[in-house]
């Protein structure tokens, strides 16, 4: 049988506790100081603005490129890359305008073509006027068209391909490859393609630089209001968790401990998101809420033990007592963290660019979560009794 | 095996085979967010002042008429804020009798006298409720109707918020690929108006050549426009392709507008450019045959959301059946706006306040990163649990294929979305599933140390870990709920497979583990030794 801890009895609330409240009091002070001098890199959701995401053929020339959407006068601009290099995206950012009026009610469209617009090469445009086709950029339903036109009987006489299960092919291949054909050769050697079709598709098809993933547009309104939501949901979350554990262990001060320990990871998780400049979005709010949610469970199962051990050995001192508890339900506080740690690792190793902020500050949490139940829940407990006497504590 | 055992398998067995049937077949069953299919999401607000603007508008004519027909007309009837109109200069003798007038026939009014010889009518505030709330029922209706016709699959459009007063529009159009496009069909409002244009006074209306600001018309009349004239734009692009714009002065009243049609469609014009040709219903063709006589000669403007898209001159008497030409249109945009103009006007203005439109490839790399990264970390964990608890680890990974399988089941039942953070609960879900076993598990262990029976520890492990995974649970679900209600769009997605993945850990910890120890020792009464 394997077995993390077996009988063991670390002196945990000891003095040695008094270390571990300083490095909380000290970490959680970091991460606040982090949020209010450094704060935090917005994403849209509540910043508003446009996004726009490309994947260029190429490595993409970020200078370049800013340069000319900088001439487009589209403002403030930010680009970056996002995921691997040889990826080849960048997300580029517009802000809102700063003199912020009534949105128009198209300036997300409005700013992603400009975007575009500003990013196409002089040669491509003729290309296109040439009446050339942009196979990167094509919606299935305009090449349908426009193999409708084109595709003509094969001189053997034998029927034309078919316009629509061509398109769908072209468009399956194209999606199925981050959206993109990286060379005409490529384009040309789509299977299930007759080769005469591949033909005219060499000829007549050019590949555009780059090809659209996302745009969003979030106007000016919209991040208010969720900023709102989000403080509505974090103080129902924590008055509600506060509420519940006070009526479970009859004891107020066992809520309030619980809670110092929650909102503890909590800062000390939105802290990490600060000092890694993680984009801020909505994922981070659901991932804190998680946090707020999961990481008392040690906590709870910690506060289980005491109370059932309270009622057990009624003469043992309460120090004694919470530190028997602690060591024996360590093997199952770190295991039970263990396992939702494997999975949130495995989403920020493996989940994509998107779920990587949000599975970063998970980690974080789950870790933190653990060593807060024993190190910051308990131990101020253990505090409260030693410096107030049992009736904070003991029932 | 005792029957309470055989019930509870029967359960088990029962809630399998029920998860199994709601997901199949699963690519019908589970619905992927815009965030994984690639789509549109659109959040547009109602601009229900815009309705109340209207109807005070209206009102003004109204009472002008009312008053008018009695010789009771004041000097100025003008509105102030948003839904007040004060009346001036009402005849001092005859106020009595303008009063009983106004309260009789304009009762959503509270009618008021500030003094001065003036009167305030202003809109109550039920009637002002009611006119914002049709104002967004109207403008879904018509958004659907758009949508409809234009043929998107399985599209979303849901008044958003609660009551009266919500004023917000949720469209999801899945798979769309020109946003563009729907944008601009479902977003403009597509109110069309026929106004006359109100030459300067000494100028022919043949050399009248609109100016490319507005200031110049207002000196053309002298400095000041007439009450019942309004400057609008004209977009034009000329020969060289440049745009420009320029400015017509019309009349403020239309005497047609986009209600009066009976069916527009796409047509040509005499040049076989793209037009729209519309048809009148027989009261308006009656209207506009009469307004065709009298101003035959003159400029008749058709404006489309306060832009002019062109002035020709009435050469004939028009009856029923007109066209719209002229208007740069394109195949596209001409078809568009016939199918705008059919399926009616937007009641009010629309302000997109979040738009995100997906490509489909983006939305197919998520799932394959989000699919492998739960798949990997869910291997890990049921390795782990095997290697570290043997025997009943496989216990526990049953029970974790059960709950994420009830998880999936629950989702198609409730026609839940499963967006790229919902693919993250499902993650977590993984993780916190095996924690309820973990906490058992260890207890058992425990008492095993403690020297019980084998039967007796896994009795005292269930009852013993009970309070804890349900006080632990609880607390989840404390912060899954409010995550639930405050949350939007794809993070709800996220809180609904936290939620129920939550609750059906309950199910598969505490029954379905269990009874997977019970079989073990119905089989094996006198079992001296758990694998654990």
């Amino acid at each position: 049988m394997i077995q993390v801890f077996t009988n063991v009895n670390f002196d945990l609330m000891g003095r040695v506790k008094w270390f571990f409240i300083a490095f909380s009091t000290l970490a959680a002070g970091v991460a606040v100081a982090m949020m209010l001098t450094r704060g935090f890199n917005y994403g849209i959701d509540f910043a508003g603005g446009t996004a726009v995401r490309l994947k260029f053929r190429d490595r993409p020339q970020i200078e370049e490129m800013r340069t000319s959407l900088q001439q487009a006068g589209l403002g403030d601009i930010s680009i970056q890359n996002i995921g691997d290099p040889e990826d080849n995206e960048v997300l580029i950012r517009v802000e809102l305008p700063q003199a912020a009026g009534e949105a128009t009610g198209s300036e997300g469209g409005e700013i992603s073509r400009k975007v575009m617009e500003s990013l196409e090469s002089p040669e491509w445009h003729k290309a296109l006027q040439a009446g050339k086709l942009d196979l990167n950029m094509i919606t299935e339903s305009d090449l349908r068209e426009w193999l409708g036109q084109h595709l003509s009987p094969s001189p053997e006489g034998s029927p034309p391909a078919d316009a629509e299960a061509v398109a769908s092919a072209v468009v399956k291949y194209r999606t199925d490859h981050a959206g993109l054909f990286r060379s005409p050769v490529e384009a040309a050697s789509i299977p299930g393609i007759k080769p005469e079709v591949a033909r005219l598709l060499q000829e007549q098809a050019i590949l555009g630089p780059f090809t659209v993933r996302s745009v969003d547009f979030i106007g000016p309104t919209a991040g208010k209001e969720l900023l709102r939501n989000t403080l509505l949901a974090v103080f129902g979350s924590v008055a509600g968790i506060l509420l519940y554990v006070w009526f479970r262990f009859k004891k107020w001060m066992w809520g309030l401990t619980a809670i110092i320990a929650l909102v503890h990871d909590v800062v000390i998780a939105a802290g990490a998101i600060s000092l890694t400049r993680k984009e801020f979005s909505v994922d981070i709010v659901a991932a804190l809420l998680t946090i707020l949610g999961y990481s008392i469970n040690d906590t709870i199962v910690v506060f289980d033990r005491i109370r059932e051990n309270l009622r057990l050995y009624r003469e043992v001192d309460f120090t004694t007592l919470v530190n028997a508890s602690i060591n024996q339900t360590l093997s199952r506080t770190i295991l039970t963290s263990f396992t939702v740690f494997i999975a949130v690792t495995a989403l920020f190793l493996y989940g994509g660019d998107k779920l990587n902020p949000m599975s970063f500050c998970l980690m974080v949490g789950v870790v933190f979560g653990t060593y807060s139940s024993v190190f910051v829940a308990a131990a101020l407990l253990v505090i409260v009794y030693e410096n107030f006497g049992p009736k904070y504590v003991k029932g | 095996m005792n029957l309470d055992l055989r019930w509870r398998l029967l359960l088990i067995l029962g809630v399998t085979v029920l998860c199994l049937a709601a997901i199949y077949p699963p690519a019908e069953k589970i619905h992927l967010g815009l965030d994984l299919k690639g789509g549109i999401h659109m959040v547009m607000r109602v601009k229900t002042d815009d309705a109340v603007k209207a109807e005070i508008d209206l009102t003004q004519e109204r009472i002008r008429s009312a008053l008018g027909e009695k010789g009771l007309a004041p000097m100025k009837i003008s509105p102030e804020g948003l839904k007040v109109i004060i009346l001036e200069g009402v005849d001092a003798a005859r106020v009595g009798e303008v009063r009983d007038l106004l309260t009789r026939q304009f009762p959503q009014y509270s009618l008021s006298s500030p003094g001065g010889g003036r009167l305030r009518l202003e809109l109550r505030a039920k009637e002002e409720g009611e006119i914002r709330d049709s104002a967004v029922r109207q403008a879904l209706e018509t958004i659907r109707t758009r949508v409809d016709k234009f043929g998107v699959a399985e599209p979303t459009i849901q008044r958003q918020g609660s009551g009266a007063g919500a004023d917000r529009i949720l469209i999801q159009l899945p798979g769309v690929e020109n946003p563009e496009r729907v944008k601009d069909l479902i977003g403009s409002p597509a109110f069309l108006e026929w106004k006359l244009v109100k030459v300067p006074p000494g100028v022919v209306a043949e050399q009248f050549r609109p100016p490319d600001n507005p200031e110049a018309i207002v000196q053309m009349f002298g400095g000041k426009l007439p009450d019942d004239v309004e400057i609008l734009p004209q977009e034009l692009t000329t020969s060289d392709g440049k745009a420009v714009r320029v400015y017509w002065p019309v009349t403020k009243s239309s005497p047609l507008s986009g209600k009066d049609l009976k069916n527009a469609r796409r047509d040509q014009d005499r040049f076989g450019a793209p037009a729209v040709n519309f048809l009148l219903t027989a009261d308006a063709g009656r209207r506009f045959q009469e307004l065709t006589r009298k101003y035959q000669g003159q400029l008749l403007a058709i404006v489309l959301d306060k832009k002019i898209i062109s002035a020709p001159r009435i050469n004939a008497v028009i009856a029923e059946q007109g066209v719209i030409e002229g208007g740069n249109f394109t195949l596209e945009s001409s078809e568009d706006l016939a199918l705008k103009l059919r399926s009616g006007a937007l009641p009010a203005g629309m302000e997109i306040l979040e738009e995100r439109t997906v490509g489909p490839s983006l939305g197919a790399d998520s799932v394959r990163q989000g699919v492998v990264a739960s798949a990997i970390g869910a291997i890990i964990i049921v390795l782990f649990m095997l290697v570290y608890y043997r025997l009943a680890g496989v216990n526990a990974s049953v029970a974790l294929a059960l709950n994420l399988l009830i998880l999936l089941a629950a989702m198609a039942y409730f026609h839940s979305t499963l967006t790229l953070p919902g693919i993250a609960g499902f993650a977590l879900t993984v993780g916190m599933a095996v924690d309820a076993n973990v906490l058992v598990f260890e207890r058992v262990r425990e008492e095993l140390r403690h020297g019980r029976t084998v039967k007796a520890a896994i009795l005292a492990g269930f009852d013993r870990a009970f309070n804890t995974i349900i006080d632990s649970h609880c607390t989840t679900l404390i912060a899954g709920f409010f995550l639930y209600a405050y949350g939007t769009g794809a993070v709800k997605g996220f809180a609904v497979t936290l939620n129920v993945g939550i609750v059906a850990n309950l199910f598969t910890a505490l029954i379905v583990s269990r009874a997977i120890f019970d079989v073990e020792l119905a089989v094996n009464p006198r079992k001296e030794k758990l694998s654990i």
